[in-house]
């Protein structure tokens, strides 16, 4: 074997030491533990969701003026909409649209807003003054209101929601990632890597990075709860995705006209959007216990 | 300090002017034709071309800019397409009732979560505090819009104690006077010393109330917890504690002294989820406020109504934090 894959073998397992470690945390915590798995079975339920329901061709289109707003039954387990379509259906559908719609803006969030703190914290000076100057008028508006006034003029849609909410959401990133890199920069081994000629992206990415990823990870994980809600709220005001999306907030939105005689209609949409969101906020508080060392018990 | 002062106000004025130029560039750069918005789908080239000349599009860029901040230093934000009329002052009408909703939210909201923080932090681990830190979770994952909806059902429709929506009951719009001194209904009311509308005015506040705290709540609970949690692994808590001292003495005068930063923070964070909760639930509880202007002029895709409002509420929000930022100031340990 030769020296190199030695050292590979000996890292890789040091990595996977650490990771059992986690896992093992995560397990003591009861409630985080639990989140997790409901995540998880969620994320399973966004990828067979049109499989699993009931009535697939409720799921878009389809009318069946017969059976319109029937109360939760054997048949219909969450009832039925004005338009007689079965909203369990619809329910478990709305969790793909949410899912990846988060997993989306915050991936693509984190790939414009950690790069630019790096930079930031990593540089200084002017460049770090420049950045850190746009990251301020971004983040001088209300939360939800840019995204807000973004969505409105590019035209209400979910893909444009989504757009917006990464336009709003990026600076978040980039101030977290530059804070934690400005007290990190100034440490011995990212000298060390710096007297022994190691080129600046290197430093950045390789040495700089894993050691102030933590908690972008926690922010990354409540975020992902954050959108979901934000991503809900936008298409309740009718700024995110159109009918017939199942859309978890835009159900809920419909549902207002007929909120008072069809109770069901409006509930247990919202009901998903905060078990959703919840979980992942949960995830992310235990997330936060575990990696942080101030935190961290066994 | 005099030297912060003038920087931390230049820095205020940079960052409104980069607000500025954000909203610029959504109303003139983002959509293809602005001058064919601002007319509507059915008009004539000939309208967008007249369109395009009455709002200076044909004119350069930063030109365009320049007559932009010209406009907003005169206070005019333009004209509502839906009702004609001046954005500005539709919204002047609107204020008093949805600063009354945020102002009383944010002080019930502050009134919970500070205590639920502080006994979460000191007995940081029992059973209270996994309580409260579940409860603040729970508070910060529910959709506003959806507690809104399941508020009015369980209150109006099945309990029939509470109001479904307004500010006041019809039979007291219709059959008294209402006093107006103020705008805020509120103080009004207390003023003029009319307590039959105070106790209406109050029963349909509660659930717009709980809507729109329900969120900051939960913030500033786990807010507080964090900054005290980490206050109490201070040396000079351990030294503190070492002497002997009873910890109420401790708690409360060591560490909460030490915590006015942070709690000045929450307060401005929690104000601006508060305002932007309104734009939820004020439309479901028909509160006359700014709140339920916004979700009515997004209905209707009333650009300049939708743009007055996100520029008013940044500046505001500008505005907020270049206080909360002074008022830390004068905290003698925070280096200048």
């Amino acid at each position: 074997m030769s020296k190199k894959s030695i050292y590979f073998n000996i890292l890789m397992k040091r990595k996977l030491e650490t990771l059992k470690e986690y896992l093992y945390l995560l397990k003591q915590n009861k409630l985080t533990f639990f989140a997790l798995i409901i995540i998880l079975s969620l994320v399973i339920i966004a990828i067979i969701a049109p499989i699993i329901a009931p009535f697939p061709s409720h799921i878009y289109g389809d009318v069946n003026p017969q059976d319109k707003l029937l109360a939760p039954s054997r048949v219909y387990f969450f009832g039925t909409d004005e338009a007689g379509r079965d909203l369990f259906s619809r329910v478990l559908y709305g969790t793909r649209i949410s899912l990846l719609g988060s997993l989306i803006a915050v991936g693509i969030g984190l790939l414009i807003g950690v790069p630019l703190g790096l930079i930031a914290g990593f540089y200084g000076k002017f460049i770090d003054e420049l950045i850190m100057r746009i990251v301020d008028m971004f983040l001088s508006f209300p939360p939800l209101l840019l995204a807000m006034a973004i969505a409105a003029f590019l035209g209400p849609s979910l893909q444009n929601a989504i757009l917006a909410l990464i336009i709003s959401w990026w600076p978040w990133y980039t101030r977290l990632i530059r804070g934690q890199v400005v007290s990190i920069k100034e440490r011995e081994f990212v000298r060390a890597a710096h007297a022994i000629g190691t080129p600046s992206w290197q430093i950045m990415f390789k040495h700089i990075l894993p050691n102030c990823i933590s908690p972008v990870i926690v922010q990354a994980s409540m975020d992902l709860g954050g959108i979901i809600l934000t991503l809900a709220a936008l298409s309740f005001l009718g700024l995110g995705a159109q009918a017939p999306t199942p859309e978890w907030g835009l159900i809920v939105n419909t549902s207002r006209t007929y909120f008072l005689k069809a109770w069901w209609y409006g509930v247990f949409p919202g009901m998903a959007i905060f078990i959703t969101v919840l979980c992942f906020n949960l995830l992310g508080d235990g997330l936060r216990e575990v990696l942080d060392p101030k935190t961290k018990k066994y | 300090m005099l030297s912060f002062l003038v920087r931390r106000l230049l820095l205020g004025i940079l960052t409104l002017f980069g607000v500025i130029l954000i909203t610029f560039i959504l109303v003139r750069v983002v959509p293809s034709d602005p001058a064919a918005q601002w007319v509507g789908g059915r008009a004539t080239p000939e309208q967008v071309e007249a369109a395009r000349e009455e709002l200076g599009l044909d004119k350069p860029i930063y030109v365009q800019l320049g007559h932009y901040i010209r406009d907003l230093l005169k206070g005019n934000l333009g004209y509502s397409l839906m009702t004609h009329q001046p954005i500005i002052k539709e919204l002047k009408n609107r204020f008093p009732a949805t600063l009354e909703l945020v102002l009383i939210s944010s002080i019930v909201a502050l009134l919970i979560g500070l205590p639920l923080g502080l006994i979460s932090a000191k007995a940081k681990n029992s059973w209270i505090d996994h309580f409260s830190r579940f409860f603040s979770i729970g508070a910060i994952s529910i959709p506003t819009f959806w507690l809104a909806l399941v508020l009015q059902l369980i209150f109006f429709m099945i309990l029939e104690v509470l109001p479904s929506g307004g500010q006041l009951s019809m039979r007291i719009i219709l059959f008294q006077d209402v006093p107006h001194v103020t705008g805020f209904m509120f103080l009004d009311s207390l003023i003029t010393g009319n307590f039959a509308i105070l106790k209406d005015f109050l029963k349909h506040l509660i659930l717009p109330a709980i809507c729109v705290g329900a969120y900051t709540i939960g913030l500033v609970a786990r807010m507080t917890r964090s900054a005290l949690l980490e206050i109490l692994s201070e040396d000079y808590i351990k030294a503190a504690r070492s002497y002997g001292l009873p910890e109420r003495l401790v708690l409360y005068s060591y560490a909460l002294k030490n915590s006015l930063g942070p709690t000045i923070t929450v307060v401005t964070l929690s104000m601006g989820y508060a305002f932007m909760n309104t734009f939820l639930v004020e439309s479901i509880f028909s509160w006359p406020g700014i709140g339920k202007y916004v979700a009515d002029a997004v209905v209707c895709l009333d650009y300049p109504a939708i743009m007055g409002v996100t520029i008013l509420a940044a500046c505001a929000y500008v505005l907020l934090n270049l206080i909360a930022d002074i008022i830390i100031s004068f905290d003698p340990r925070v280096k200048l």
